[in-house]
């Protein structure tokens, strides 16, 4: 008997970490399918529309909105503003959110804390704050100081007079069938030519006028001097950093810092790459990157 | 003498054991702990690679319109998609879909494989033979891909480094039963923790070959899918890796599977998978020690990662030894004390730390109810371990008598309902 107790007992107490499966299997609070995002190409605009689609929603979200063009009389009010045509935020003045059909000027030191979209254009000037996000159908002309996060324009330009970049062009060697692969680091010499992709284990730094016909890979960070054209793409497990006058048609991506000096191009006019930074980003005067720009920890234009 | 070798196996088992429990709670804290690196599907890029889809299918006119209507749906540009559907040796419906879908679509193409041997690699190989873009990607056909999830995995190969690219999968069929939602579980702990944190450490994240892709020219390069290999996206990890090329795993590149709904099903591929794994296990492992390319890191889970379907074997093994030592005397009552705490010690840490990354799995996903059922996984730990077990004799015996293993399709629901 006692032992038919202590079997039942033993049982009982083997078969109550049990229980509350068994209960979930009965109740199946939680039988569906974990959710799939399956939404269609990422569209950097999707923010701006959804906050139009809301104001025109919402009657309390839209006694914020404002027609025709809006001059400081929006920056008065920190909050979210759609406006029909134009809009203009004042100097140094917040705005939680903006959405115009027009051309959306900030001036100096004005802040969007969230979210700027601008049909025609956006120009940000000095010291502006661009928030979480700021995307246009044309051009985003971003002056200097400027901080943001994520960009979008067709192209994202810096202003200010790029400062002349020395440079020194050798003559085009090529190196193809030479060097794919380094384990330890990369550098080519100036006016130096790779037609193919390059993988590096360490840093890789490209020299002045270099012409490199694929994509490059560093496992360090890469360095690319002036005068030099990436046809392919840039990826670094650490820093990017672009010393100015450098050409890159296809993407740049760091998982850390990059770095845009004077005069550098990513993309080209017709299409959209991006610029990537895991960290933070820096942009120099007369920066132009046709696509998006994206610095996880923030951006700054210096 | 034979007391000796028992206790000496015993030691060994355990370490073996440790060492497994280390690594499951090491990526587990690392998933939940350790910043996550960026990916590469954080670019958007107007210049959208072209690619070849391939879709091995072998009696599949149960699914067969499903995926066909996903592929066909995808905002992916068709002028940038080529679909070689892979009819193998079918004697369904699966004929006359394709035939339907081709005329209807002209980036579909159906390949009728009437000759040769069937299987997964076989098939891949001749699809690989008419595809005409470099970068390729596979699903299997009870696999629903969109466009985003195209974008998503050909996104890893802007890195010049990536050879090879492993989407997430997420099973659909998960209300039909307990073995669905258990392994639903086993999904979660292995993709969202597993395979993500190895990508995060830059290890060698795991080609699983259902939701993925690869470089054509590198797998034609070394003569394709071997046919006699059960296990085809291992050996081509493995492959890949020791080549110096890196295998991607994108977590965000999401895919509904199907995944077995019968005890019977699931004991079929899992000895299946063992079968494969340990026969990927004996032609890799040495290369891997060797391989140039890979670090130390790397290498250490490389041969876990080889080693896994050698768990159960081995703790069966401990447990011959457990008792040999019992008969033989040795085990009096200190050292049985000892050896329960370290059990005690180990089934709290040890067991279930695969447990743990499914916790962990739940946490992230946000969906917590269904954690309530990873004790019922506890039961399950024990058929796995005959069915790996059994796997493991099967290689054995492949090994013993140069047998080539047939491949043994997973039956799908809807072919049974």
């Amino acid at each position: 008997m006692n032992v038919a107790v202590l079997a039942g007992l033993f049982a009982a107490v083997a078969l109550l970490p049990l229980l509350p499966g068994l209960v979930e299997v009965r109740r199946r609070a939680d039988a569906a399918p974990l959710p799939i995002e399956d939404a269609a190409a990422p569209d950097p605009r999707a923010a701006g529309r959804r906050l139009r689609e809301a104001v025109a929603a919402d009657r309390a979200l839209a006694a914020f909105s404002t027609s025709g063009r809006a001059d400081p009389g929006i920056a008065a009010r920190p909050g979210t503003a759609v406006v029909d045509g134009d809009a203009r935020v004042a100097a140094r003045a917040p705005v939680a959110a903006l959405v115009c059909d027009g051309a959306a000027i900030l001036e100096e030191g004005a802040e969007v804390s969230a979210l700027l979209d601008a049909e025609r254009s956006i120009t940000a000037g000095r010291d502006c704050l661009l928030g979480e996000s700021a995307a246009t159908g044309g051009t985003l002309e971003l002056g200097r100081g400027t901080r943001f996060r994520r960009l979008w324009g067709f192209p994202v330009v810096t202003v200010g007079e790029a400062p002349a970049v020395p440079r020194v062009a050798g003559p085009e060697r090529t190196i193809e069938d030479e060097v794919v692969w380094a384990r330890d680091r990369l550098s080519l010499p100036p006016g130096a030519r790779l037609d193919r992709d390059a993988v590096v284990r360490g840093d890789v730094r490209i020299g002045e006028g270099c012409r490199v016909g694929g994509s490059v890979k560093a496992h360090g960070s890469i360095e690319v001097l002036a005068g030099a054209r990436i046809e392919g793409s840039l990826i670094a497990h650490r820093d990017v950093r672009l010393v100015g006058e450098v050409e890159i048609l296809g993407n740049v991506f760091a998982e850390r810092d990059v770095e845009l000096g004077p005069g550098t191009t990513i993309g080209a006019q017709g299409g959209y790459k991006t610029a990537f930074a895991g960290r933070r980003m820096l942009l120099s005067p007369g920066v132009i990157v046709f696509g998006a720009v994206v610095a996880i920890r923030g951006g700054r234009v210096r | 003498m034979v007391v000796t070798i028992s206790w000496a196996w015993l030691a060994f088992v355990a370490v073996i054991m440790v060492v497994y429990a280390v690594r499951h709670l090491v990526l587990t804290g690392g998933r939940l702990l350790a910043r996550q690196r960026p990916t590469l599907d954080e670019i958007l890029d107007s210049e959208l690679r072209p690619l070849s889809v391939l879709v091995p299918m072998h009696n599949e006119g149960a699914v067969a319109a499903r995926i066909l209507d996903r592929l066909t749906a995808s905002d992916y540009p068709k002028d940038r998609l080529e679909v070689v559907v892979i009819d193998d040796h079918s004697d369904d419906t699966t004929p006359e879909t394709l035939s339907r879908y081709a005329s209807e679509h002209p980036f579909i193409h159906p390949l009728h494989r009437r000759a040769g041997v069937r299987g997964k690699p076989a098939g891949l190989n001749d699809a690989l033979a008419v595809a005409s873009h470099e970068h390729t990607l596979v699903f299997d056909a009870d696999y629903e891909p969109s466009g985003e999830l195209i974008r998503g995995l050909a996104a890893a190969f802007h890195d010049p480094e990536v050879g090879a690219v492993m989407g997430r999968v997420v099973p659909k069929n998960t209300d039909v039963n307990l073995l669905t939602r258990l392994l639903d579980l086993e999904r979660s702990g292995g993709y969202q923790v597993d395979q993500q944190q190895r990508e995060s450490f830059r290890l060698v994240p795991q080609y699983g070959g259902t939701v993925g892709g690869f470089r054509s020219p590198i797998v034609r390069g070394w003569g394709g899918f071997d046919p006699r290999v059960l296990a085809e996206d291992t050996d081509a990890t493995f492959q890949l890796a020791i080549r110096g090329w890196r295998i991607a795993y994108s977590n965000r590149a999401e895919c509904y599977e199907e995944v077995p709904h019968t005890w019977d099903g699931r004991f079929r591929q899992l000895r299946r998978w063992a079968r494969g794994h340990t026969q990927v296990l004996a032609r890799r492992v040495v290369p891997v020690l060797r391989s140039r390319y890979l670090t130390v890191p790397q290498k250490l889970d490389s041969l876990l990662v080889l080693g896994i379907y050698l768990v159960p074997p081995l703790l069966l093994s401990g447990l011959v030894a457990n008792v040999i030592l019992f008969l033989g005397g040795a085990a009096v009552v200190v050292t049985t004390t000892v050896l329960g705490l370290l059990v005690v010690a180990y089934t709290s840490v040890g067991t279930s730390a695969p447990f743990f990354q499914i916790g962990a799995a739940g946490l992230i996903d946000g969906s917590h109810q269904r954690l309530l059922l990873v004790p019922l996984l506890t039961p399950m730990y024990f058929f796995n371990t005959c069915a790996i077990g059994l796997g493991f004799l099967d290689a054995i015996g492949d090994y013993l008598r140069r047998r080539t293993p047939a491949w043994d399709k997973t039956r799908r629901l809807r072919e049974t309902a």
